[in-house]
């Protein structure tokens, strides 16, 4: 396992996690050594100086270990002063909790599984359970938890899943008003088992590479099954999402996770409607391609939350939450879309720069894509506004997430504005679109991850600057390299012929 | 359309494109290179340093006066220019609303306990006010964070209508302060101790009977200082027990004694002889009283201390005197949120440091504060309060504030903000006017339908009408009349018009 975030849904050694929960909680001494800590950050094993060579540790080893506990003693005390925690400092903070629940796991203290009568009491846990055997009522419970750890124990899967069955009854039966529906039960259990997205991405990824290969085979067949295969990858995602909101009550786009999940679905949205439209196959393509990543980033980058969780206050008031972050994040998706057009604009002139046909259009298309995110992106940055004067009592504060969407805005108003006068050209323009990614990418990601400051603080992570820098270097010299392409095969258009046999 | 003499040139530059475009990366520039510094400096730095420069307000009515322009210089308006007109009349309104907001609006505190009733809030600016026994009242706003005082560089406030003027002589952004007691003719006991403890030592100054100084809570010890008439009352008070380490120091007509007890029986008593070690019976504390004043005055020092690095944390201080009828009265520091008497001659005023307030016209009390949590845990999902409005001219009600549900009444916008735990708890609300907001809000929906009416329903009225237009000509040409060329640009074409005619 590894971070906090991921928690709970991985297999470690090959179990799924309801069995090794089960395991956990049945042999803990043999657990707690095994090495199923994965510990990569280089900040983090620096600070507490834990052994090169190796990135698996066990429970045992780490909670023992001097050097992490020095270095959490320290971020501990600093906290307690008030001070502000560096990307080092929460790494390891984060380690520290993922620990304490793992710890809490096999002691059975985090198991928070007994509702009490009260809906407002905290549910008793299973370690709450061993030390308050009160009522015969929790006798009961604790009786049928034993038996289904034994059962485990003895390898009596049938007997498990009895035991397992009458102990939720049992459970359920305790407070039937604080206790959640079998209904709700049920469908947060098939969100997690039928993992929608991983479904998702593949569909999408034989999806795009069906329509990448109808351009130079030209086949109608090949056109038809991309479709049917991204139309299929994109009702599976919007399923998922459904579940997902059923689950929470809310719109899915309150933590990163979930906003790359809705962004990659909105870009397929938009490729879907503008193909309805041209039919070229060039935005399906290039949607599918992107959607591909996003969702593989999403669920596999392990700074990224993939678990459902209650929402702090402010973001508890549905319309103006549902409005504004739905508007920008549908900009943000047709901006990925514009990126990716924007790609293959330059693609085009960087190998094909004589098909001035196929690169009118594509800008074209391209233009039209920065249309909507522009629209979108513009009005969600204004009704941002409007839910803050709702929320906080002023309209525009300057806080670093709006500061950056507005200059997000304004960075692809300048691009449209440019084109418009003659500034730059369609070239300019596809430029401009993986230009203006890096400030929405700012907006998005930057400003909870790496400035972390601001009323915006709610979302904050750290972690995964590797990947964006990564990608942001990838697009700086994607950029100078098309640059670098565009001046010499102008130059070449520039210069008088030399050495042509002139006719007489 | 605007002709070429000086004015109209002057219009062209200041409507032009170019104008505007490099506006937009000036501003976006300005704000990205804002919230690195933000993140550096904190957010009250920022805002004093970039935002509410007249810098930057030159920068915002750049981006007004050029679309005020660029709307002007298309005059006359035609059908063609809908949706430019809305848009940009959106940006406009947008400015407008928040300059009215800035100078007719209103952005305070209102802090209260449950219970307590507030008719003033308090506003962000800080000031020095001035308080004289004849009631008369002087407020001078100061920002000495920007514009510091220092020797040579004095600040003067001449109060009106009398001869007296404060002189601000030093401002400094963080002091320490350290108490402490030196023998005077007249004033009260107090003793100094010290209380070595493992980790550390610990000292302070004791004063008997004193409300604010005659206990002190150390964590491991507690102390209390009283005094005793006679022989029985210091008995009686020497042999109290608060169930800890505590140590009772009595004074009597007869001499300084004290009882140590550690809750559970055990008691030392005897003399203090300041100067040597206090018998307390307790393993690893020594306990010392190294100064014994029969009558004492309390000396403040302000002194030198590293700020924290957090504005939020700093003390600041500003060293003032008075000036008047010809003389300097005494210097006196006075602390951020504190009053102090100076005096000057034969004049006194009291000299306060801190934010001004302004009356509300109407009461304020807060009957309940309910932070609530999430059933079974202690994760807050709402913040409410449940206040009581005394109006003298509209009566009273009663209500509930709370996180996304702020009170709207007589234009004063009362918000949910934060609270503070304790008993009783204190609930801070963010009272605002804003009464640009109906304006900005206006803005908003133009900004989004001028954008829509540009990209979509202009392009699509104009193939509309040139489509009719080519069916009227067709239709013209297979009449017996002579053919009429088309009015509007035969270029119909069905595909997508080119991006420079997406615009206006």
């Amino acid at each position: 396992m590894q971070g906090a975030r991921a928690f709970g849904l991985e297999r470690i050694e090959g179990l799924e996690p309801t069995e090794w929960l089960l395991a956990m909680m049945t042999a803990p001494e043999k657990w707690r050594s095994e090495p199923i800590v994965k510990v990569t950050h280089a900040g983090l094993r620096q600070a507490a100086k834990l052994p090169a060579g190796r990135d698996r540790f066990s429970l045992a080893e780490l909670a023992e270990h001097p050097g992490f506990r020095e270095a959490t003693a320290a971020v501990q005390a600093k906290s307690q002063r008030g001070e502000d925690l560096d990307p080092v400092d929460r790494e390891v903070a984060d380690l520290y909790d993922v620990l304490s629940t793992l710890n809490g796991v096999m002691t059975g203290e985090a198991l928070h599984i007994v509702p009490q009568d009260d809906p407002r009491a905290a549910w008793l846990s299973v370690a709450d359970l061993q030390s308050q055997a009160a009522t015969p009522q929790l006798e009961r419970v604790r009786t049928l938890l034993g038996a289904m750890l034994v059962a485990y124990r003895d390898g009596d899967r049938p007997g498990v899943q009895t035991a397992a069955g009458a102990l939720s009854r049992r459970l359920a039966e305790l407070a039937p008003s604080a206790y959640p529906r079998q209904k709700d039960l049920s469908l947060e259990v098939h969100y997690n088992t039928l993992k929608p997205y991983r479904i998702a991405w593949m569909l999408y990824l034989l999806g795009f590479l069906a329509l990448l290969s109808s351009f130079p085979l030209a086949a109608r067949g090949l056109t038809i099954s991309g479709f049917a295969l991204v139309g299929s990858a994109f009702l599976t995602q919007s399923y998922g999402m459904a579940l997902r909101v059923l689950i929470s009550g809310r719109p899915p786009v309150t933590n990163m996770y979930e906003t790359i999940i809705f962004v990659a679905w909105g870009g397929v949205a938009f490729a879907l409607v503008f193909e309805a439209i041209y039919r070229v196959r060039f935005f399906g393509t290039t949607a599918a391609a992107l959607a591909t990543i996003a969702l593989l980033i999403a669920d596999n980058v392990p700074i990224f939350d993939s678990s459902i969780a209650p929402l702090v206050p402010v973001l508890r008031d549905n319309m103006w939450l549902t409005i504004h972050v739905l508007t920008i994040m549908l900009g943000y998706a047709a901006f990925t879309l514009a990126m990716g057009l924007g790609h293959l604009n330059l693609g085009l002139y960087f190998f094909a720069p004589r098909r001035a046909g196929l690169l009118k259009s594509l800008s074209i298309f391209l233009y039209r894509a920065l249309q909507v995110g522009t629209l979108f992106l513009a009005v969600g940055t204004a009704l941002g506004g409007v839910w803050a004067s709702y929320s906080w009592g002023r309209f525009w504060g300057w806080d670093p997430k709006e500061t950056w969407a507005l200059i997000a805005t304004l960075g692809y108003l300048a691009i449209l504005h440019a084109r418009f006068t003659g500034w730059i050209k369609d070239f300019g323009m596809a430029v401009g679109s993986l230009l203006g990614y890096l400030l929405v990418l700012m907006a998005w990601y930057g400003v909870n991850f790496v400035l972390g400051t601001g009323l915006h603080s709610y979302g904050f992570g750290s972690g995964g600057y590797w990947y964006v820098g990564g990608f942001v270097a990838f697009e700086a010299l994607v950029i100078v390299a098309a640059l670098l392409r565009r001046r010499a095969e102008l130059a070449r258009h520039a210069a008088p012929p030399v050495a042509t046999p002139q006719p007489a | 359309m605007v002709d070429k003499r000086s004015g109209g040139r002057v219009v062209l530059v200041l409507a032009s494109l170019r104008l505007a475009v490099v506006t937009m990366l000036t501003l976006g520039s300005v704000c990205a290179y804002a919230t690195f510094y933000e993140m550096r400096n904190g957010t009250p730095a920022v805002q004093r340093d970039i935002y509410q420069t007249p810098w930057f307000a030159l920068i915002l009515a750049t981006l007004g006066v050029n679309v005020a322009s660029v709307m002007v210089s298309r005059y006359p308006w035609t059908r063609h220019h809908i949706g430019f007109l809305v848009a940009h009349v959106g940006i406009l309104a947008i400015l407008a609303g928040s300059l009215v907001s800035i100078y007719r609006g209103l952005d305070s505190n209102l802090a209260l306990f449950e219970g307590e009733t507030g008719e003033r809030v308090t506003l962000h600016d800080r000031s020095l006010q001035l308080a004289l026994p004849t009631g008369a009242r002087a407020s001078f706003p100061v920002l000495f964070e920007k514009h510091p005082a220092s020797p040579g560089r004095e600040q003067r406030f001449a109060v009106p209508g009398q001869d007296l003027v404060l002189v601000a002589d030093e401002s400094r952004p963080h002091v320490g302060v350290s108490e402490s007691f030196a023998s005077a003719e007249s004033g009260t006991p107090a003793l100094h101790f010290q209380l070595q403890a493992p980790m550390a030592t610990q000292d302070g100054w004791l004063v008997p009977d004193d409300p604010e100084r005659s206990r002190l809570d150390l964590f491991m010890v507690s102390f209390a200082f009283r005094s005793a008439p006679g022989e029985t009352a210091a008995q009686e008070l020497l042999s109290r027990d608060e169930g800890r380490n505590h140590v009772s120091f009595v004074t009597t007509p007869a001499g300084l004694w004290y009882s140590a007890s550690d809750g559970q029986g055990g008691r030392q008593t005897g003399a203090v002889v300041p100067g040597q070690p206090v018998r307390t019976g307790w393993a690893g504390l020594g306990l010392m009283v190294d100064q014994y004043l029969p009558s004492a005055a309390l000396v403040r020092q302000v002194v030198k201390e590293t700020p924290p690095a957090k504005e939020e944390r700093r003390r600041p201080a500003v060293l003032v005197h008075l000036e008047g009828q010809g003389q300097a009265g005494p210097p006196e520091w006075v602390l951020w949120g504190e009053q102090r008497a100076l005096r000057v001659g034969s004049r006194a005023a009291a000299v306060a440091y801190r934010s001004p307030e302004v009356a509300l016209p109407f009461k304020v009390t807060l009957l309940r504060f309910n932070d609530e949590s999430y059933p079974g845990s202690r994760m807050a999902s709402t913040y409410e309060s449940t206040v009581r409005i005394d109006d003298p001219r509209e009566g009273s009600f009663q209500t509930l504030v709370s996180m996304n549900h702020p009170l709207h009444y007589r234009g004063y916008i009362f918000f949910q903000s934060s609270f503070v735990e304790g008993r009783p708890m204190m609930s801070i609300f963010s009272v605002a006017r804003a009464p640009g907001l109906p304006l900005v809000y206006l803005g908003v929906a133009l900004i989004g339908t001028g954008i829509i009416w540009m990209f979509y329903v202009k392009p699509y009225l104009a193939r509309r009408q040139a489509q009719a237009a080519l069916v009227a000509h067709r239709a013209a040409r297979e009449t017996p009349h002579e053919a009429k060329p088309a009015a509007d640009a035969v270029a119909a074409r069905p595909r997508p018009a080119a991006p420079a005619a997406g615009g206006a």
